[in-house]
């Protein structure tokens, strides 16, 4: 997928949106094979909520090139099963400035149905990784 | 009834693993995925993902932690580059209500830290 690269001007406090996914088998599958998780069978890891995937089909573009994953915190309350279709409702809780650096906390809401499985508090240095051939964000 | 945990294993993620996680999560940024962007980034490599590191850690989590799927709860702040090729240990220990969560680089400092505990169960209402 091809979200657009998210400079900090695009973002603002309570920005938000929402987007769907669905366990399917090969899903679980797949992660299950790029992370090394091994699971029982049925058996759905619950950091497959943790991806990037959700949070940017949610807000509509990715972090700027760059970014660093500083922070995550995560709180599970209900285990997944194959088949959950889930929705993931994102929306950025801070935007501050520390030491020259900008930093973006997202909060991200799993439910399925009405039903919250699961929800995330990410905080992110944006654009922070520089190389010697870019201008800057 | 104190039940005290401590588990450790040195894990390295190759290239290969990186490449697979970032097209699997969406976490396709080129400092991951692209060597001769990286190289030119003060971090001279490319970086492994810290929610790799994080899924890695819940994986030791939920071995040994009965209820983990349902009531878990981590928090973990990731402090330094974790690069492809180099092995990490990874380390839990503490009691189910309290648990410290350890990743070390090769070279003894750590790339990741933080806490986690499986919840007591109780009613909730759904939100």
């Amino acid at each position: 997928m091809n979200w657009p690269k998210l400079s900090l001007k695009q973002l603002s406090i309570g920005m938000s949106g929402m987007t769907q996914l669905e366990l399917t088998e090969e899903v679980v599958l797949a992660f299950a094979a790029a992370t090394g998780y091994e699971t029982s069978s049925g058996e759905v890891p619950p950091g497959i909520l943790s991806i990037y995937r959700p949070l940017w089909e949610a807000l509509g573009g990715r972090a700027a090139e760059g970014t660093v994953h500083l922070r995550q915190s995560v709180a599970f309350h209900t285990p997944l099963t194959v088949g959950d279709k889930l929705d993931f409702h994102v929306s950025v809780q801070d935007i501050y400035q520390k030491k020259e650096r900008d930093y973006v906390v997202f909060q991200v809401l799993v439910k399925k149905a009405e039903r919250l499985m699961c929800e995330q508090l990410i905080t992110y240095i944006w654009g922070l990784v520089q190389t010697s051939d870019r201008k800057g964000v | 009834m104190r039940n005290r945990i401590q588990s450790s294993r040195q894990i390295t993620i190759e290239q290969s693993q990186v490449n697979a996680f970032a097209q699997l999560s969406g976490g396709d940024g080129r400092i991951h995925t692209d060597e001769e962007y990286a190289r030119q980034s003060k971090f001279g490599r490319t970086l492994v993902h810290g929610l790799l590191l994080e899924i890695l850690v819940e994986q030791d989590l939920a071995r040994q932690l009965p209820g983990w799927n349902a009531h878990g709860e981590l928090e973990i702040t990731f402090r330094a580059p974790v690069f492809p090729g180099d092995p990490i240990t990874v380390s839990i220990s503490g009691e189910p209500s309290e648990m410290e969560i350890e990743v070390t680089r090769v070279d003894g400092s750590i790339a990741a830290a933080g806490k986690a505990r499986v919840r007591i169960p109780r009613d909730h209402h759904d939100v």
